[in-house]
């Protein structure tokens, strides 16, 4: 699928769904050659979740390298910071943040969250309609009535069950992006305390996240469904 | 192409991995469990649609048609250092994550697959073809800088350059092989310059010492108790060894296996 293709089908979905806000894309860049040109950084560092609700509420095109990443829990998921600090990486600074009761079950949830193993410069952020790559990830944030057509729609063509896979933290990074990046297959979740608190993701938000080749069948099922159903309110 | 992802944590794995199925083509998923209820719930769903898997620990290898290598390379013939130098070079001029299709003999199998592990890249699949030649596929990768943390050692590569020339050693190589494995320690045993006579077949049945008993039993014991027995390459070569005449359970390896196992943090080396 070329950029191109990527942009009308998000501008045809964006329509169909009639939502107001567009879905994000979002690119874990390899190089600095791999960040579209005009894409601008950050002056200060910022998360990840707020840094994808400026490409999806204020429509900013913008990348970030590991410097300008404010949470590093997500960038660590990501791939973008490298040899985490030991209370990340063994869950222990999520005791302290009051996530979990003891180490052993931070530790046992910090080993199952998704994490991209290979280095990334830089994530790269765009309004999925005016995007100028292609993504390794389209994030929705939405109402769970949207939520729930674009799962209905990822089975409309080969069926079985959806599972969506997250624990409560690092939830825009490791659920949205480094599981949908490494399993090239779509996730759902809730958002973190971070995303709530910070990103602004509403306590009536949910989060999507599917990989570029699903655009297409996505598209296609709810087109089926606005025949068939009422999507949206 | 090649997927490498975890499912840790997750009730019903199959369920995601059927939907990653629906999709994939030519790949090969690299899936991290938990250990033993996910790998059960996923050779169910494997069994179903007769998939060809494999189970390494806690990693499940699952084949979904026939991957595409982006380069290929055919060493047969070539001895040791040839292959692993033939394929460095090639890797060099390859990008990472980029899939490189090796055919080689049997002697060069050991050496390229441990040689590039230890290069950072990964070992995708390995099959015997029917002409007796192995096809590897190995991804691309490059090696990380380790961590300074205190690394635990629990290997022990017994070098024995000796051979039938020094009994006391050579009675010394298996059975410290023997005593390793009873301390938790995973030997390896490499036979280089005269200790590869040690692997010409039969050898080790000639030497007996009134107080042990015979070299050749030992070996055997430590072959059956799953402990690798390498013999250099050259060092074969130069005493006429070869496939047809070496020990059995004994395998010819060469410089990169040796340097792979002499570069480990955790494996201490000892020289007989």
């Amino acid at each position: 699928m070329d950029i191109n293709e990527v942009r009308t089908y998000a501008k045809k979905l964006m329509e169909l769904m009639m939502l107001d806000k567009p879905f994000v894309a979002v690119k874990l860049a390899k190089s600095e050659g791999e960040i579209p040109e005009g894409y601008e950084t950050l002056e200060e560092e910022r998360r990840h979740c707020e840094m994808i609700q400026l490409a999806r509420l204020e429509r900013k095109k913008l990348y970030a390298t590991v410097d300008k990443h404010l949470c590093k829990g997500g960038a660590y998921a990501m791939g973008v910071f490298r040899n985490p600090p030991e209370p990340l990486a063994t869950g222990k600074l999520y005791v302290k943040l009051g996530n979990f009761k003891d180490e052993e079950a931070a530790k046992k949830t910090v080993e199952a969250i998704p994490k991209v193993e290979e280095e990334i410069y830089a994530t790269v952020y765009a309004p999925l309609d005016e995007t100028d790559f292609v993504p390794d990830s389209i994030v929705f944030i939405g109402e769970p009535l949207y939520a729930l057509r674009l799962v209905q729609a990822m089975l409309y063509h080969k069926g079985g069950r959806f599972q969506a896979d997250f624990s409560g933290i690092q939830s825009l990074c490791a659920d949205a992006v480094a599981a949908v990046y490494t399993r090239k297959a779509p996730n759902m979740t809730l958002g973190c305390n971070g995303s709530r608190k910070y990103a602004g993701i509403k306590p009536e938000e949910v989060v999507v996240a599917f990989p570029p080749e699903k655009l297409k069948d996505i598209v296609e099922a709810i087109e089926y469904f606005r025949q068939v159903w009422t999507c949206g309110h | 192409m090649v997927r490498k992802f975890s499912v840790k944590g997750l009730r019903s794995p199959s369920l995601l991995i059927d939907m990653i199925l629906s999709d994939a083509k030519d790949d090969i998923l690299i899936v991290e469990t938990d250990g033993e209820e996910q790998i059960k719930d996923i050779e169910n769903l494997l069994k179903k649609y007769n998939l060809k898997y494999e189970v390494e620990g806690n990693v499940v290898k699952i084949h979904v048609g026939e991957i595409k290598a982006d380069k290929s390379i055919n060493v047969v013939g070539a001895t040791c250092p040839g292959p692993i130098m033939m394929v460095s070079d090639m890797l060099s001029k390859m990008k990472n994550g980029e899939i490189l299709e090796i055919i080689c003999g049997k002697n060069a199998l050991t050496d390229l697959t441990e040689g590039l592990k230890g290069m950072g890249n990964e070992i995708i699949s390995v099959e015997e073809k029917e002409d007796g030649t192995y096809r590897i596929l190995v991804k691309k990768g490059e090696k990380k800088e380790e961590e300074k943390a205190t690394v635990k050692i629990d290997e022990l590569f017994i070098i024995n350059t000796t051979g039938t020339g020094n009994a006391e050693k050579a009675y010394s190589t298996f059975m410290m092989a023997d005593v390793a494995l009873k301390m938790n320690l995973k030997p390896t045993i490499f036979l280089m310059m005269d200790g590869a006579s040690l692997a010409l077949k039969g050898e080790c049945d000639k030497v007996k010492h009134p107080a042990f008993p015979k070299l050749g039993d030992l070996v055997r014991d430590i072959l059956k108790k799953g402990v690798k027995v390498y013999v250099c390459e050259l060092s074969a070569e130069f005493r006429g060894i070869n496939e047809k005449n070496l020990e059995d359970g004994f395998e010819i390896a060469g410089a990169p296996t040796f340097l792979n196992y002499l570069s480990k943090p955790n494996v201490r080396p000892v020289w007989l």
